[in-house]
């Protein structure tokens, strides 16, 4: 059994050159160049296209060129700019030496430099400061009576501690705190109103409806469960302070009021120095009883708003109840006609003669 | 008025330019068809659509198909030779490039079966039985050359039937000449076992020769 011989190299080749060549149909050249000349050349328009078609070699492109001359000149004209500022003044070159908190002070204390002295001489201060601090700062330690007492204190009581964790330290034990209880504060006296406010009280008091009645009744037992020692002590200080502000701004302080102080509104500062100048609200001095007026004025700051109406003095002598009760309806009515005419309004808008009709779509054929 | 035959004669002009006067080159014949020559542009179509058109019978089977890959690529060539500028490999390489593309576009869009071929008459030449088994071997060719993967058949068609070089091959199938050679190595022997299959044996083909 012989095996069959496999197709070797030659034999491929062999068989290869025994596909024929396909033949050429004669007119085809005729026939392709007659079409493709029918067709339109595709034409580039622009000469930037245009010369982008021609290769230019890459060390003749321009490109690197123009981009380091563009950063070349904005640098020199931002440094010629730059050198025309400092030379004018408009920027300080040693501005930038100084700290910069002292850009946004507006009043930055000056310092004077003091000649060297000889090493031989005592020590003087190489730098001294001149500024109002230590007269402001007077002037707030005068504003709060209790300031200096509070401090002291605090001092005996960090120096004890000391002295405890001195003798832990020597001893080993840690000895216990003596809690030194706080004096109390003497109770001030009683509230007193002179025969006319008392009528005026009275005269009040009658002209109330049940309900007010009822109210004042449900105000004064919330009032009586507090502590009186302490109310009277929260509105002897509120009276203290807000006498000091008016008296400074000129307004004539009455010796009684009411004691309505709210305990939040007296945890707010306003200990600051008060301003000579009268209030801008305040109409005259002859007009002691005028409201103070709500626009801020560029002094310094006086009391919180939560105090304004507690440093409202009282109301003049037209104002009764039945003033009150009256301008009070008024309001109302005119809340309630200016609703009224909303409510026209908007009625009138809705139903307005205006309003485009809608048209009428007809119905769609089936 | 004195002529001076010395510089302008024949004899003393170069070869090349004699030459490309006598039969100018793709180069100068591309400048014309820019400018819309379409004198030149026919003197291309009868330089190269023959080697277009045989590639592309080989690679499809079919005339109708050769002649409409041959068409195109003469049309893309008309419209853009104003873009044209001479560099690369020259014109002939483009189309046989643009020529190739067309054929393997087609191919991966129909993968046809080669179609029936009439039978043919008797022939009653002497030794008309080795025609005969000649013919049917290059048809068998034929048919294997087209169950080829079309790089293969094209790498096959470029180097044996045209005889183009391997850099030419390898510049026109846009690889390198290494690849193609390996390209090629796959290709006979892929060729060689279809042929097997086909039952064309090595004795067969032999006894021709």
């Amino acid at each position: 059994m012989t095996a069959e011989p496999q197709m070797t190299d030659r034999a491929l080749d062999t068989a290869l050159a025994k596909s024929r060549d396909p033949q050429v149909p004669a007119d085809l050249a005729r026939r392709v160049t007659a079409q493709a000349t029918a067709q339109p050349q595709r034409r580039i328009g622009g000469a930037f296209l245009a010369r982008r078609t021609r290769r230019s070699p890459r060390k003749s492109r321009a490109r690197r060129p123009i981009v380091f001359g563009a950063i070349g000149g904005g640098l020199l004209a931002a440094s010629a700019v730059a050198a025309a500022l400092v030379s004018d003044g408009t920027f300080e070159l040693a501005r930038i030496t100084k700290p910069v908190v002292e850009l946004f002070v507006p009043d930055a204390p000056r310092e004077t430099v003091t000649a060297p002295a000889a090493r031989t001489a005592p020590a003087r201060p190489a730098v001294e400061v001149e500024s109002d601090a230590p007269a402001a700062g007077r002037a707030v330690i005068a504003s709060r009576p209790g300031w200096r007492i509070r401090q002291l204190r605090r001092a005996v009581i960090v120096r004890q501690r000391l002295e405890r964790v001195r003798q832990a330290r020597v001893n080993g034990v840690l000895p216990p705190e003596r809690i030194m209880p706080r004096r109390a504060a003497p109770i001030p006296a009683a509230r007193t109103l002179n025969p006319e406010q008392r009528a005026r009280v009275r005269a009040r008091v009658e002209s109330l409806t049940p309900e007010q009645r009822q109210r004042l009744d449900q105000i004064r037992e919330r009032r009586a469960a507090a502590r009186p020692a302490i109310r009277e002590r929260i509105a002897e200080r509120r009276r203290d302070r807000i006498g000091e502000t008016q008296g400074v701004r000129g307004v004539d302080v009455p010796t009684q009021r009411p004691a309505t102080v709210s305990p939040a509104a007296l945890e707010r500062p306003s200990e600051m120095q008060p301003s000579r100048a009268a209030p801008a609200g305040s109409d005259s001095p002859a007009e002691p009883n005028a409201r103070r007026s709500m626009i801020i004025e560029n002094t310094l700051p006086g009391p919180e708003p939560a105090q304004l109406d507690q440093i409202r003095p009282e109301l003049p002598a037209a104002e009764t109840p039945a003033t009150t009760g009256a301008r009070r309806t008024a309001m109302q009515e005119r809340i309630r006609a200016a609703r009224a005419a909303q409510r026209a309004r908007a009625a009138q808008r809705r139903n307005g003669a205006q309003r485009p009709a809608r048209p009428r779509v007809p119905p769609r054929r089936r | 008025m004195k002529y001076d035959q010395s510089r302008m004669t024949p004899d003393s002009e170069p070869a090349s330019t004699a030459l490309e006067r006598a039969e100018p080159t793709d180069r100068a014949l591309m400048a014309r068809v820019r400018d819309g020559d379409a004198v030149a542009f026919g003197t291309l179509v009868e330089r190269h659509s023959p080697l277009i058109y045989r590639v592309a019978y080989r690679l499809l089977g079919d005339a109708h198909e050769a002649e409409d890959v041959v068409q195109e690529s003469f049309t893309r060539l008309w419209t853009n030779a104003p873009q044209w500028h001479p560099s690369g490999g020259g014109i002939g390489a483009w189309l046989r490039r643009v020529g190739m593309n067309l054929c393997f576009d087609r191919l991966r869009k129909s993968k046809r079966i080669a179609p029936e071929e009439p039978p043919e008459a008797p022939d009653d030449t002497p030794r008309a039985d080795a025609v005969m088994v000649s013919d049917e071997i290059g048809k068998t060719v034929d048919r294997c050359l087209r169950e080829l993967p079309e790089r293969q058949a094209a790498a096959l068609i470029l180097s044996y039937y045209e005889g183009l070089s391997n850099a030419e091959s390898a510049k026109t199938l846009e690889m390198k000449v290494k690849a193609l050679e390996s390209l090629l190595v796959r290709a006979r022997r892929k060729m060689r076992a279809l042929l097997e299959q086909e039952g064309v044996l090595a004795a067969d083909v032999e006894q021709l020769t």
